[in-house]
């Protein structure tokens, strides 16, 4: 701003100096003249010369003008960025100090538990004791999640949604024959994913077994295609769905729909699903009607951060 | 409730010595509790409340094994296992460590321990450790904890070199489960649940992420040839894995 101030105040001062110097020649009764010939070609270059200077300069100040708006912006966005970053790992570090500090009490209670004569009694305060510090631990290990190096492999994940099929079938019976499987193969098979098999994995069984949990019949559809170069796997159940007041905080941790009270679950397998995809480039997104159903679309680019 | 009634009777026949355990930890809630229940399963215990109490401890009365924290006052688990370590190669430790301390960290920050438990943990699988690691020190073989290459049958394991061979061919495994077959050979003929290695050896386990063992499991047994009747690694009773063969330094 200060330069260009400058830059104004500076403008008129030739002209005022030519004016002054013409004003002495006249006031001196100097009446000499001065002749210049020139070729008329180069009158015509010239001429084009001035008007292309006078086309281009609002070019470059318009030019100039964005550059410093983009570094601007950015320097904010990296700003942002920082901020978000920075507050992760101030939650990294809570957690590990909560979980830290939990650690002694919860093992007094469970050593209690174990060394007195076993009774119903004590067998809830253990289990109790046991739930609590399994809580404040995923919590931790989420957050520990996001700074974890990610070990990468080429990944069939056609195989892996069969894999994760069967097994959450295993653990819920009831839904194990409603799982269809659909990879599109025409016109582009699915394309192999370089990732993390232990995380993905956790991710799919995270969603695979919301969708046998919350639904109690119909079928529950995996959809594997291929979008401009991104692997995305489809999840559709027809179950009870997520109210539209809780579907803003589905990825929280340990954010549960109001209308999932009934079912046992922890409130932070999407949280894990989000970070998993997110650190392999990619994202999750959920569509979800109550009474309906839920569709949950996972997106993983072919390499991390492509 | 009876099972382990009948375990810690014949843990503890009314002829023999009952095992004396030393039980290291600042935390008095701590060694007072689980002093208790590893009484009830058949142990006498001695309680030091630091690393410097007990190796005074040690001095008056030599336990069977010592159950030691890591994180205490005046000298703590890893200074203790050092100055044990300095004269006395063989006494059995089991290192409690920091919550969310891997095995591979904990190992390569302290060769000297036998084995690492996380706090909080369930009590009895503090017992099952002891009885894993009085097995193994037991025996006449000698110990793996400071082994630098583990050989079994055909199988030769390099630690430091993190290379593994079978029958003088080098095979080529993940980082994982190059951890997960060094894991099992340091602690062979032990049945392993899924939720403890994924505990010990991944730093998560998650309520449903038991499948990562089993992907790395089948990864072992396709890379080193592990098909045949006689198994290497063997799954028990589907909860786990176990290594069956003999493991010796190489």
């Amino acid at each position: 701003m200060k330069a260009r101030t400058t830059g104004w105040l500076l403008a008129p001062v030739p002209l005022v100096i030519g004016g002054l110097v013409g004003l002495g020649f006249v006031l001196a009764g100097d009446e000499r003249m001065l002749q210049i010939s020139t070729a008329l070609p180069a009158v015509a270059v010239g001429a084009g010369a001035v008007l292309s200077c006078l086309v281009a300069l609002p070019l470059i100040v318009v030019t100039a003008r964005d550059g410093a708006r983009r570094r601007r912006e950015s320097a904010v966005a990296q700003a942002v960025d920082d901020g978000v970053l920075r507050e992760r790992e101030q939650h990294r570090r809570f957690l590990a100090r909560l979980d830290h500090e939990l650690k002694n009490p919860v093992m007094a209670i469970r050593a209690q538990a174990a060394a007195v004569e076993p009774t119903p009694e004590w067998r809830t305060v253990d289990a109790q004791a046991a739930k609590l510090s399994t809580l404040v631990r995923d919590l931790r290990k989420l957050a520990e999640l996001e700074s974890r190096p990610l070990e990468l492999e080429q990944i069939d994940l056609e195989e892996l949604v069969r894999e994760s099929v069967q097994a959450i079938g295993q653990q819920h019976p009831a839904a194990a024959g409603r799982f269809q499987v659909v990879a599109t193969t025409v016109p582009w098979p699915v394309p192999k994913v370089r990732g993390d098999l232990d995380l993905l994995s956790l991710a799919l069984d995270n969603v695979l077994g919301n969708a046998a949990k919350y639904s109690a019949q119909g079928a529950i559809e995996v959809r594997l295609r291929e979008q401009q170069g991104a692997a995305v796997i489809e999840v559709a159940d027809n179950g009870r769905g997520i109210p539209a007041e809780d579907l803003p905080q589905v990825f929280d941790e340990l954010a549960r729909a109001g209308n999932a009270r009934d079912v046992p679950g922890s409130g932070i397998g999407l949280t894990l699903v989000a970070t998993v995809l997110r650190r392999h480039g990619g994202d999750v997104d959920v569509r979800s009607v109550v009474d309906a159903g839920t569709l949950v679309t996972m997106r993983i680019p072919a390499a991390p951060g492509a | 409730m009876s099972a382990r009634a009948t375990r810690s009777r014949q843990d503890d026949p009314l002829h023999t010595e009952r095992p004396l355990l030393l039980l290291i930890d600042d935390d008095e809630a701590i060694t007072g509790a689980l002093g208790a229940f590893l009484e009830r399963s058949g142990y006498r215990v001695a309680v030091a409340a630091d690393g410097m109490q007990g190796l005074t401890a040690l001095a008056r009365e030599r336990p069977a094994l010592v159950v030691c924290d890591v994180l205490m006052p005046h000298l703590d688990g890893r200074e203790f296992v050092r100055r044990v370590r300095a004269g006395d190669a063989v006494l059995p430790i089991i290192l409690l460590t920091q919550v969310g301390e891997s095995w591979e960290r904990s190992a390569a920050l302290d060769e000297g321990a036998d084995d690492y438990l996380n706090k909080p943990f369930d009590p009895q699988e503090l017992l099952s450790r002891i009885r894993a690691v009085l097995r193994r020190s037991g025996s006449s073989a000698p110990p793996l904890r400071s082994a630098q290459r583990l050989r079994a049958q055909d199988l030769v394991l390099d630690r430091t070199a993190r290379r593994v061979w079978r029958a003088d061919a080098e095979l080529v495994l993940t980082p994982k489960a190059f951890t997960l077959l060094e894991y099992l050979m340091m602690h062979p003929q032990e049945v392993h649940t899924r939720e403890r290695l994924l505990s010990t050896l991944w730093g998560f386990d998650f309520a449903t992420s038991s499948r990562a063992v089993d992907h790395r499991i089948a990864e072992l047994r396709r890379v080193i040839g592990d098909n045949g009747a006689e198994r290497l690694i063997e799954t028990s009773q589907s909860v786990g894995y176990q290594f069956r063969a003999p493991v010796v330094p190489a």
